[in-house]
């Protein structure tokens, strides 16, 4: 039998246009402040107006950042607050985004950066097999 | 009495047993229940077998890059719901959503989805037989109607909803 993790998750929470995201916080390598002076950064393909960049390690090693607008902090969530994608949007929503914590009884979209970063894989195994609909 | 059990009480204890193998009689539909909305000035209706409750709307979280009939989720007794604009479906335009918004929580097929609508009316009984076949052929929402019933405002239209969802979500995902 499988034995279920209890401990909690940290969780990185941060806003980009206008909407609050988390992620695994041990993704996120270093949070970079882009702006003229930030060569990694505009190299990077992150525009140097964007306020934050969370520097992401990808599936094939390589770096890539992911622009933010804001970084919140990183929460410590119980297991039992986070949620799969619902049978009804499995496929049809970004295959990117990988679940929805429930924090003071409002979902947060949980993401996969390494999906996000430039260059990442679009494949989720957090959407396995969408259902096909009855015709 | 020619059974072997006659008097011993057994015969009724066997037909008990028997009982659970027994098919139960066929229902007769002589009255259907159905699930009255209003999408701007268009009435809908769909069977309220598939209503679980109404609820008031909850806080919203959109979700990127999601079709246009995907409000968002909402968060309801601990999960994540869904919500779906019948507008859009419809090609009715889309709701306006305000703080009076109500969202009716569905379930058919094993799937769980919020919808909203201009006003969620509540249901009504009809009589099997006052509900008449779709009309046929057309554009919009009458590929997914599954009959039509009149009452004193006029002609309301049943909408097959698991069918609507299957598709619109079918439609989603072969993009």
């Amino acid at each position: 039998m499988t034995e279920i993790e209890e401990r909690p998750i940290d969780v990185l929470v941060f806003e980009a246009g206008g909407q609050r995201f988390g992620a695994d916080a041990a993704q996120v390598l270093r949070v970079l402040r882009p702006g003229p002076g930030e060569d990694v950064a505009r190299a990077l393909g992150v525009d140097p107006a964007t306020r934050r960049a969370l520097a992401v390690l990808r599936d094939d090693a390589a770096l890539s950042l992911v622009g933010a607008d804001a970084i919140t902090g990183v929460r410590r969530l119980d297991r039992s607050s986070l949620r799969p994608v619902p049978p009804f949007l499995r496929g049809v929503i970004q295959p990117a985004i990988i679940g929805f914590a429930i924090v003071d009884d409002v979902p947060i979209v949980l993401l996969d950066l390494r999906r996000v970063a430039p260059g990442g894989r679009p494949e989720n195994p957090a959407h396995p097999d969408p259902p096909t609909p009855a015709p | 009495m020619s059974s072997p059990q006659a008097g011993t009480g057994g015969a009724l204890l066997e037909a008990l047993r028997q009982s659970g193998d027994r098919p139960p009689p066929p229902k007769v539909q002589a009255e259907a229940e159905l699930f009255f909305l209003r999408i701007g000035e268009m009435l809908f209706a769909f069977d309220a077998a598939h209503i679980a409750e109404v609820i008031r709307l909850p806080p919203i979280t959109r979700v990127p890059g999601a079709p246009n009939f995907l409000l968002g989720v909402g968060a309801h007794r601990g999960e994540v719901l869904p919500v779906v604009d019948l507008a859009p479906l419809l090609r009715l335009g889309n709701t306006a959503v305000s703080v009076r918004t109500r969202a009716a929580i569905t379930r058919s097929d094993g799937i769980v989805v919020a919808i909203i609508a201009d006003q969620l009316e509540g249901l009504r009984w009809f009589k099997a037989a006052a509900i008449a076949p779709p009309p046929v052929g057309g554009e919009g929402a009458v590929e997914f109607l599954s009959g039509v019933v009149t009452d004193p405002r006029g002609s309301i239209s049943i909408i097959d909803l698991p069918r609507l969802l299957s598709v619109a979500r079918a439609q989603t995902v072969a993009r």
